[in-house]
């Protein structure tokens, strides 16, 4: 936009004003400020501080606790009755018909009444030195007492041959057919992770009398180097933290039907909600059939606004110039137009911290892709008001701040809330969309407000959980 | 100490450079504050507000721009915070704002006084807007964005304005022709 003459002097003028000022007086008074602000910021940083610190130290402590009542099965040649049931020996058959046969070279058997394995069940062993791992054990026993016979052993009641099936999920592995003595002797020589197992051992081959030949026998044998135990958990209760954090709209409604006075409600027209921001913290536990429970504290700023940007226009009649002619007065008459252009734009905010528990379930697993509908009652602590309200008497809209006497709650009470999200699971992550809907039951506004307001929210969060336990079954 | 090394010494959070900062430029802002705020005490408050939070943020300013620009803009942002935070008027009260009468403008010359006269006289959103347009060099889109309007509501009020300065500021011819016209109707 281009400026005259005038107009460039005017800004000249405006933009070279001055004033006098004691800038030693403001500069203590900034430095005092300042000295504050230092203060204030140390107190800001300290509430997250101490948040994390919780936080974290309940992650730890609930490891360590858990980790306590997990203990490794090792030397399982103490172990007792029960503990035996978890343990499978390597043995390498020395009968000569076995010998015969070079694809069979190992052969599992168990210490201890295998009867009560289950599939779920960890086996994990440490037997001279050697390491069963990731078994998955069925739960059809073959009572090796036979088999010792055909080996010339003495039968012995708590040996047996287990049936089962070896999950591998990760690490390679040979079937018996490939695997040779000297390759077997070489993978124990060399001490290498090479697990040889096989899913056919089919013992009615080998004139073996069995009570229960149906099932093949799945043999894993493993050397391995390091101490350490891949373990499958079966999948438990599990700890989780999620913050969800995202946008909702505010969607209120006022109560017309109460208005006993003439107030014209269409005013209320030019009042909308808008979108603000809500984030929640949780902390829940997630059952063995995926069911969540869940706690924690909310967060939401419900804002509407005043709009208004309407022309007012007003004519009125003044007297103008009057002139005389020939000593005729004649006064003269001047329409005078106003026009008011409304520029309003007026913000409400009710910033509500409440106290929820909520159940969710997983439904629907697509691989790492889950659907979880969640259903949650929360309280509200607090609410904390600014904006606007309707008078009635005066049929206008009075602005006030925080603090100030309005007319609504600061407690809105009861909130029940529902919604639907997808979720991605990682490692021990969760990440995911959540589309919710929340309605406060009842009204926000105080009972002696002449416009009770009912208020609802909806709208997108993104979620981040942490499962600290959590693994993939 | 040049500019630069006040620069440098406020981002360092040297207390001399900061106190020279402030001597150096807290005149300029105060006028910027009082352009934007008529009161006096509530001018000096926001340029102490002003001051505090650049000295805060001088970390953040890149050396892109002018200076006096940049710390300008910070001090007339605090000033329309401070405009919207004491303006707890009535939505009728929003209703009832008028043009400014014309009648005793006729008499105003260009000068500081009386230029600062007539921007004090008039409504606070063309106040705001004269200010961000023609003095610190705002977009309408900047100023739209700023005080929640519209932006063909910034054009519309910067143009009226420009018709009330014109109006307001007559020429000394025009003015002689106004008074003894005056004089004839006496």
């Amino acid at each position: 936009m281009e400026l005259n003459n005038k107009e460039q002097k005017f800004k000249d003028i405006l933009a070279d004003v001055d004033f006098d000022l004691d800038t030693e007086e403001m500069w203590s008074a900034v430095s005092n400020d300042l000295e504050k602000k230092k203060k204030r910021r140390f107190f800001i940083w300290l509430f997250p501080l101490l948040i994390c610190c919780f936080t974290l130290g309940g992650v730890i402590s609930y490891n360590v606790l858990n980790s306590k009542t997990k203990t490794p099965l090792s030397n399982n040649t103490n172990f007792n009755q029960e503990e035996k049931n978890q343990i499978v020996t390597k043995e390498k058959l020395s009968s000569t018909s076995l010998e015969k046969e070079k694809s069979q070279e190992a052969l599992l058997t168990i210490e201890g009444n295998a009867q009560s394995l289950s599939k779920s069940e960890l086996v994990q062993n440490k037997l001279t030195g050697k390491k069963v791992i990731n078994n998955y054990l069925d739960q059809n026993i073959i009572n090796n007492s036979s088999i010792n016979s055909s080996f010339g052993r003495k039968p012995n009641k708590q040996n047996n041959i287990l049936s089962n099936k070896i999950i591998l999920e990760q690490l390679p592995f040979k079937t018996i057919e490939e695997v040779t003595e000297k390759n077997y002797n070489e993978a124990t020589d060399k001490n290498t992770n090479t697990i040889v197992s096989n899913n056919i051992y089919n013992l009615s081959n080998r004139n073996i009398s069995l009570k229960n030949q149906q099932k093949r026998s799945t043999i894993l044998t493993l050397n391995i180097a390091e101490p350490e135990v891949i373990i499958h958990k079966k999948r438990k209760n599990t700890l989780f933290i999620t913050l969800h954090s995202g946008v909702l709209k505010n969607n209120f409604k006022h109560d017309i039907g109460q208005i006993n006075s003439e107030f014209d409600s269409r005013i209320l027209e030019k009042d909308s909600g808008v979108y603000a921001n809500a984030t929640d913290l949780s902390l829940g536990i997630e059952t063995k059939k995926h069911w969540r429970f869940f706690t924690g504290i909310s967060y939401a700023n419900a804002v509407s606004r005043f709009y208004d940007d309407s022309v007012i226009s007003s004519t009125k009649e003044i007297q103008g110039i009057t002139t005389i002619y020939n000593g005729v007065e004649t006064s003269g008459q001047i329409t005078e137009t106003t026009i008011n252009y409304n520029d309003i734009q007026w913000y409400r905010q009710q910033k509500q911290l409440d106290i929820h528990f909520g159940v969710s379930k997983s439904l629907l697993s697509l691989g790492n892709i889950q659907v979880v509908p969640e259903t949650v009652v929360a309280y509200n602590i607090n609410s904390v008001n600014s904006g606007y309200y309707y008078e009635e008497e005066n049929q206008t809209i009075t602005k006030f701040k925080t603090g100030e006497s309005n007319p609504y709650k600061n407690n809105v009470g009861l909130k029940v809330q529902f919604g639907l999200g997808i979720e991605y699971s990682l490692k021990s992550v969760n990440i995911g969309l959540k589309g919710i809907y929340r309605n406060t039951i009842s009204h926000i506004t105080t009972q002696n407000y002449f416009l009770p307001i009912k208020n609802s929210q909806y709208g997108l969060q993104l979620s981040v959980a942490y499962r600290p336990t959590w693994e993939k079954v | 100490m040049t500019e630069g090394e006040i620069i440098l010494g406020c981002k360092a959070q040297n207390r001399i450079a900061q106190k020279l900062f402030v001597e150096e430029y807290s005149r300029y802002l105060f006028a910027v504050c009082r352009r934007y705020i008529y009161d006096q005490e509530l001018a000096k408050d926001c340029l102490q507000e002003s001051l505090v939070e650049i000295l805060q943020k001088i970390g953040k300013y890149n050396e892109e721009g002018k200076f006096k620009s940049w710390i300008a803009t910070i001090t007339v942002r605090k000033c329309l915070r401070q405009i919207k935070a004491i303006k707890k008027h009535q939505y009728t009260e929003m209703e009832s704002v008028t043009e400014p009468g014309c009648e005793d403008k006729t008499l105003l010359k260009l000068e500081h006084n009386d230029v600062m006269k007539f921007i004090n006289t008039l409504p606070e959103n063309y106040r705001i807007v004269i200010n961000m347009y023609l003095v610190e060099g705002f977009s309408h889109k900047e100023i739209s964005d700023e005080l929640g309007i519209n932006e063909s509501s910034s054009r519309s009020i910067l143009t009226r304005a420009k018709k009330m300065i014109n109006k307001a500021f007559e020429d000394e011819k025009m003015k002689v022709v106004y008074k003894n016209k005056k004089k004839l109707i006496s």
